[in-house]
Formats: C-alpha cells, structure tokens, sequence
C-alpha cells in the first residue's frame, strides 16, 4: 500500500516533516494598492494571493437588507499545477471551492454590521501543492482584516489525514494527498473552539474521526497564533510612522 | 482597464501637465516608472517572471509540452499566448469580464512574435513532422495600474529568458512512432534566444502630445494610444506590429511622430532589460539556487 | 482539426490533400503577381448598396475574389447594463462563410473572426456620431462570402457603406487599405496568397509584412493603423504615406455608389410622384 510509505519508521514524512508539523508559513498583508485588502500567503510551496474590495453597495438584485453578501471568486493560475490547466477558473472544481470559501467566511464575517452591501473576496492560487482550499482561507482572512471589515474572530484552515491506518498527519501536501488515504479539510474559529467548515475526500473508520479532526484543529490553532504575529507585525510597521510601533512592541 | 473615476478638473490637471512636459508624478513625457523584475518565481514552470511597474503587477509562467507540429508547417515548432485578468486587479474582471482585454493583448502579443525573424519557431522543432516543443506563455495580470502592453511584453521577454527547455539526448524511431529521452539532469537544458525577441511600447496621445508608459489615470485621458512592438536584429530596430487601441483617432504626422517616439522608448528599454536579466543570472549564477524574493518583500 | 461529430466520422488520423499538391510549396518571394496587376494596382471594386431588406442598411462590396456582405440593424437600448453609458455603442459580429476559405481549421477561423471583430469596432467607432443616440446600440453583422486577402480592409469600406445606407449620423466617409510588403516591393491591395508570403512566418532575412489603414477622408484622420511583420522605420514612413494617397482612389469609388444610390433613389421617387399624379 502507498499508505504505508506516508510515514517512514523513524516517523518522519516525504518531506522530512514529522506527522505534526505544518509546513513553512510565510505572509504579507497589503501587498497590493488598488484592493481595499489584500495578502499573500505561502504554505510550503502551496502560494495564494487574495484580494478584497469593499463592503460596497450590493448590485440590486442581490442586495440584502438584513446582511452584507460576500461574493468569492477563486481561479488557479493555468501554470499553478503540475500539469499545465486549461482554463483558471469555471470547472466544477473551482466553483465548488467558491462556494465552500463563500460559506466559511460568512461564518466569520459580522455580516449583520454590512446590510445591503457586497464583499467581493478573489483567491487566486499562483502554485498548487496541497491544501489550496486551507491557504485560500488563511489569506483571506489576512486580506479581510487588511481591508478593516469586522470579523468574529480570525478563520483559519488546516488539513489532517490518516498514515498507516492509525497516525494523524496535520498539513498534507500534495504528494501525500495523491498517494495517501483521506484527506479532512477543516476550517475553524480557533478562539471559540467552532467548526465553520468541514470536508472529507475519502472514507475511513468513524473511530478515528475524533483524532483526525483534532489534529486538524490543533493546526488550525498554530496557524491562527501565526497569521495573528504577521497581523502585529504588520501594524506596527503600518503604523509607525505615528509611532505606534514602540508601543507595539 | 481598471475603471477610475476622474473628475473633469482632473482630467485637465492632467491635462495641462502634460503640456508642460511634468507629469502628475514628476516625470517627463518620455520617462518610464520604476520597474522591478524577478525570474524564475514559479517552480512548477519551466520558466517565469514577475514584473511590477509602478502599480501593475504581472507574472509570467511558461510550460513546455512535446507536440507534433502542424502540418502545414512541420518544421517549426508551436508558442501560445494566454492571458488571464485576474480579478484581484479589479471586480469587473470576475467571472469573464477581463476577457476582451485579455484577447487584444495576447493578440497583439501573438501579432509580434509572428515574423519569424522576430522569433524563430524552427528553433523549437525536434524532429520535423515528427515532434516538436509547445511553449504556453500565461500571462497572469495582477493588478492594472496602466500599460499592460509595456509590461506584459517585458515579463514574457525575460520569462523567456529564464525558460529551461530539457535537452532531447535521443530520439528512436520505432515503426511510426518516435520515442524521445530527455536529460534527466535540470541543469542540461536548451535555453531561448532571446536578443531578437520584440518588445511592446505603448504611445499614449493625451491632449496633443503624446506619452510613454501612462498611467491608470493618464489612460483615462486619452482616447487614442498605439502600441508598437519593436525588435533588434543586428544593431537595428525594425517594427514588428502597430496596432491602435482606443476609441479615439489619430492625425497621420501625429501617428509618425508617436511610432518613432515609441521606437526610441522601446530601443532604450530592450537595452535594459538585456542588461538587467544579464545582470540577475550573473549574480546567482547560472542555474544557482537563490531565495525567491516572490511577493513577500 | 475538430470534427463535427454529427457528419460522417473520418479516420482519427487524417491529412489534408493539399499537403500532397504543390500549393504547399510556395516561393518565399514574389515574382510577378500572378494575376497580372502591377505592384500598385488595385483589384476590381464592386459595390451595392440595400441588398438585405430586412436590415436598417447594408451592402455588398467586391474585391477582386474578396466579397463581404454588412447588415446594419437599427439602434437598440443597450441590454443588460448598470450604468447609463452617456455614448451610443457598436457592436460589430464578423462571421467567415463555411466555404470562404480554404486549408484553415475551424478554430482558427474563430480566432481570426474575433480579432478581425475586435479591429472593425475599433476603425468604425470613430467614424460614427455616437452622443446622437446615448444608451443605444448599433448591431453591424458582417459576413464574409469568400477570402482573398485583404478582408479587414473590404469589411471597412462595406461597413462604412452600410453605415451610411442606413442613415447613421457620421462624421465622414471611411475607407481603408491593405498594402504587402515584400523585400523592397510594396503590393498594393494583396489577394490571399499574396498575403501569406508577406506575413512572412518563413521569412528569415527580407523585410516583410502587412499593413491596414482606415481612414476618415476629409479629415485626414488614422481611425485604424495596423502593421504586423518586419520592416525597418523608414519603410514605415514610406508605406504610410503611400496607403493614405491610395486611400483616396478608394474614397472616390466610394463616393460615386453613394451618388448613385441616391440618384437611383431621385429617380424611383420621381416615378412613384409621377404615378400617383
């Protein structure tokens, strides 16, 4: 079984990583001007721009009086993957991915503070290598609070699977989600311990849900504490012009 | 493009500077804004760039395939221009909107790579009539802050520079079918030559003079430009392709004046980019690794 | 090649039998023009005015073997927008027959009649007095009948005729030419074949190209320049000044249909008045 090899006896994984190790994570907040938000984050070699524009006046017939809408697009750069896409952005999957984002960040967003208003959120994955669904959610939380709209708390994303039947592994790359077994994608509010999204993309025994899903939250976790540092980071240097970074520090 | 709103007082600040040859951001009509380049960024492509001119921001990845050459031209080898608008540069791009803008780039970038002085596809063949290498240039624009030709045309001329196509070591013929071996080493590779390769300048006609590199804002006051793709061949410059964009039209001496500005332009430009792209490999080395400065600086 | 599935199913792997004819061979260069003209001489021009009658305008033009056929529909609101556009709009569709042209795939003839779509709007827009209908649409459909080089330029001297035909408010008359360039020879108005020598993809060391230009006669004004190939800049001040004064003879055949169809229209009102006295 390829299953087998996801972990070597000395416990390490293809990528030398330990089964409870995320990959690197690296992140800018506003690297573009013309968005209201903007953030790249790098996830190993898994690379996602996201851009925010508004809260603006919803289009009339989709407008809400009660809620603000939040409108995603996500498209993969046709040199992104290993093999070259066709087209960015329309298959099954990208729209599919669409609506899994949409519904993880209107868990996240204070919708009822926008009514008759329109979020517009665009992922655009630049190098696919695992885990596009978790990166696309850590930086556009990083774009959202870029773009100062009001948040519940941060949403973060991680993904867990299961090697050689019974170790969790947090963080699967690509190769390990080809050859390996299933793959659970979580988004979560770390703060108040919620699920805002869950998926699964195969099947293995309901007894070992319960570790799974806590390694993936676990994950989310660390990712939290480290967009959390990149947001401080970045506000100390946004703003010490008036000097907020030697209080920041 | 990106849609800006100016006001009519704007428009004619705008205007009025650039009469008085000073530009809102202080340059002349014949200055370009800082540019930054970055080669082979996207490790998944055999080749790439990024390019950031003021406020647009472009990345280029380029892949290679093995295909079989068109019949009606066995001995050359096959390039394709995509280019998608991301919808991070503006909403009106989401779903297909940047579509007619992406088509009249590309072609226009297609149109000037045509000639086969201006890029030798003979030298992609592998075997005639046989095999031959598909370069696919994509072309992701992430974000407009005007002259997307300029920039688009300088990051495909450095991806190319920095494209690795994997040398073919032996070809077998078996029956009908050929049957290739690569190198297995990435550093054994056929790079593009690329001295020759043409360069897009866009002439923008703002009131009755006309500028290089606009601006969003500049292109909002205009309603005619020309872009002319400009190519070296032995220490002279030939035209490549003129194409005319916008609403608007031009006076035939006005069109001259703005052909042989855009010329000059793009002669100084392809200098420096030869120089820089020379400069960046000399730095790292030829196939050197070096850290990947990417969007996060 | 796609392949219409509904037809009779081919072999998978097939060869077009024009590979097997000489055809293939073409001379990189150019002797003489093989239907005799001159290097600066331009083809035959036919011309009608009001051949479909269910369009607002339209017309018919010939050159030499290129034919085209431009119906011009009348204004409608622009639909599905948010925003009043304060201008009117064009909408220019160019449609390739099945039979126009031979040895081309399908979808390089779409791409072809995209970008060719794309240029007509761009050389018309300028022409047309468009704050005359704000938030309205112009729908112009263009078809080409047959190819033989030179169709950007027929279809902008058909168009620009249809335009007129059905009473759109313009600032001038538009015409437009096509010229090949071929090592020191510069081909006025190039058929088909002509065309693909000066396009020049196996051209490895003489200058070579094509140039269009659209052009609005009395006011001197360049709504459409477009050079694709290899050529030097003097070259390109030479051929400039060349295709506007080409252009005139052009602007002249098109002068004299529009006279024409008015005196034809003088005429058949004055037998109408006639018949009804």
């Amino acid at each position: 079984m390829a299953n087998q090899d996801l972990l070597s006896d000395q416990g390490l994984r293809l990528d030398g990583r330990r089964a409870h190790e995320l990959r690197r994570i690296r992140c800018k907040l506003g690297v573009f001007s013309q968005p209201d938000g903007s953030a790249y984050l790098e996830q190993g070699n898994t690379k996602v721009l996201a851009a925010v524009y508004g809260p603006h006046q919803a289009p009339g017939k989709k407008s809400n009086h009660s809620e603000v809408i939040v409108n995603c697009q996500y498209s993969m750069a046709v040199f992104s993957t290993g093999e070259r896409k066709n087209r960015p952005r329309g298959d099954r999957k990208s729209q599919e991915m669409t609506i899994h984002l949409q519904q993880t960040l209107r868990a996240a967003i204070k919708t009822e503070l926008y009514p008759r208003s329109q979020i517009d959120v665009f992922i655009e994955v630049l190098q696919a290598d695992g885990g596009n669904y978790c990166a696309s959610v850590n930086a556009a939380t990083l774009a959202l609070i870029d773009a100062g709209i009001c948040l519940k708390e941060y949403v973060c994303a991680c993904t867990a699977s299961l090697a050689n039947g019974n170790v969790p592994l947090m963080d699967v790359s690509h190769l390990e989600e080809v050859s390996g077994g299933a793959t659970l994608s979580v988004a979560s509010l770390p703060s108040s311990n919620k699920i805002a999204f869950m998926e699964m993309s195969q099947r293995f025994h309901l007894d070992h849900l319960p570790k799974v899903l806590d390694h993936a939250l676990q994950g989310c976790q660390q990712i939290m504490s480290i967009l959390d540092k990149a947001v401080r980071e970045h506000l100390a240097l946004v703003g010490s012009a008036s000097d907020w970074g030697n209080i920041a520090k | 493009m990106a849609n800006i709103l100016l006001s009519d007082a704007e428009k004619t600040f705008i205007l009025h500077g650039v009469e008085e040859d000073f530009r809102c951001d202080g340059r002349t009509r014949r200055d370009y804004r800082p540019m930054e380049l970055e080669t082979g960024i996207v490790s998944h492509a055999s080749g790439s760039a990024r390019l950031r001119l003021a406020n647009t921001d472009i990345l280029v990845g380029i892949k290679t395939e093995i295909d079989v050459p068109s019949p009606y031209n066995i001995d050359k080898g096959k390039i394709e221009f995509f280019i998608d608008c991301s919808a991070n540069a503006t909403p009106e791009f989401e779903g297909r909107g940047g579509e007619e803008l992406a088509q009249e780039i590309s072609d226009t970038l297609a149109k000037s790579y045509q000639s086969g002085q201006a890029f030798d596809l003979r030298k992609l063949c592998i075997l005639p009539g046989q095999q031959c290498w598909k370069l696919y240039v994509d072309i992701l624009i992430l974000e407009c802050g005007g002259n997307l030709f300029d920039a688009v045309s300088l990051a495909v001329k450095a991806a190319l520079f920095n494209t690795k196509i994997p040398r073919v070591t032996a070809a077998l013929m078996d029956g009908g079918n050929v049957d290739l071996s690569l190198s297995d080493d990435p550093y054994d590779c056929n790079r593009i030559e690329i001295n020759q390769i043409p360069i897009l300048v866009t002439v923008c006609k703002i009131g009755d003079s006309c500028v290089v590199d606009p601006s969003a804002e500049e292109e909002q006051c205009s309603a005619a430009s020309v872009v002319v793709g400009v190519s070296q061949r032995d220490n002279k410059s030939f035209l490549t392709n003129i194409h005319m964009c916008g609403v608007g039209s031009f006076h035939q001496e006005t069109l001259e004046s703005s052909v042989e500005l855009g010329l000059s332009a793009a002669e100084k430009l392809d200098e420096e980019l030869l120089i820089a792209l020379k400069l960046e490999e000399e730095r790292f080395g030829k196939y050197g690794k070096k850290e990947i400065f990417g969007f996060l600086r | 090649m796609s392949r219409n599935q509904r037809k009779i199913a081919g072999p998978v792997a097939s060869t077009p039998y024009i590979l097997f004819t000489d055809k293939l061979n073409k001379p990189a260069k150019l002797k003489k023009r093989r239907d005799g003209r001159k290097d600066d001489e331009q083809r035959q021009i036919y011309v009608k005015l009001g051949v479909t009658s269910q369009a607002k305008g339209s017309a018919y033009l010939e050159m030499g073997q290129t034919k085209v056929i431009v119906s011009v529909l009348d204004p409608r609101e622009i639909p599905k927008q948010n925003r009043k556009s304060l201008d009117g709009e064009i909408q220019c569709e160019l449609k390739y027959a099945p039979f126009a042209c031979q040895g081309k795939s399908s979808a390089e003839l779409g791409a072809n009649e995209k970008s060719l779509s794309i240029a007509l709007k761009k050389s018309l827009l300028p022409a047309v007095c468009r704050h005359e209908f704000t938030n309205f649409q112009i729908d112009i459909l263009i078809y080409v009948l047959q190819d033989d080089g030179s169709v950007l330029s027929a279809a902008i001297n058909c168009a620009g005729l249809a335009l007129i035909d059905g009473g759109i408010p313009m600032y001038d008359i538009i015409t437009s030419t096509t010229v090949g360039v071929q090592g020191d020879r510069i081909l006025l108005d190039p058929t088909a074949s002509e065309e693909d020598i000066c396009k020049g993809s196996s051209c490895f060391n003489a200058e070579h190209g094509i140039v269009v230009a659209a052009r609005l006669e009395s006011h001197a004004q360049t709504t459409e320049f477009y050079h694709i190939g290899y050529i030097l800049p003097e070259k390109f001040k030479k051929i400039s000044e060349y295709i506007f004064s080409k252009n005139e003879d052009i602007a002249k055949i098109v002068k004299q249909a529009l006279v024409q169809k008015v005196k034809e229209h003088v005429v058949k009102k004055g037998n109408k008045d006639e018949a009804s006295n």
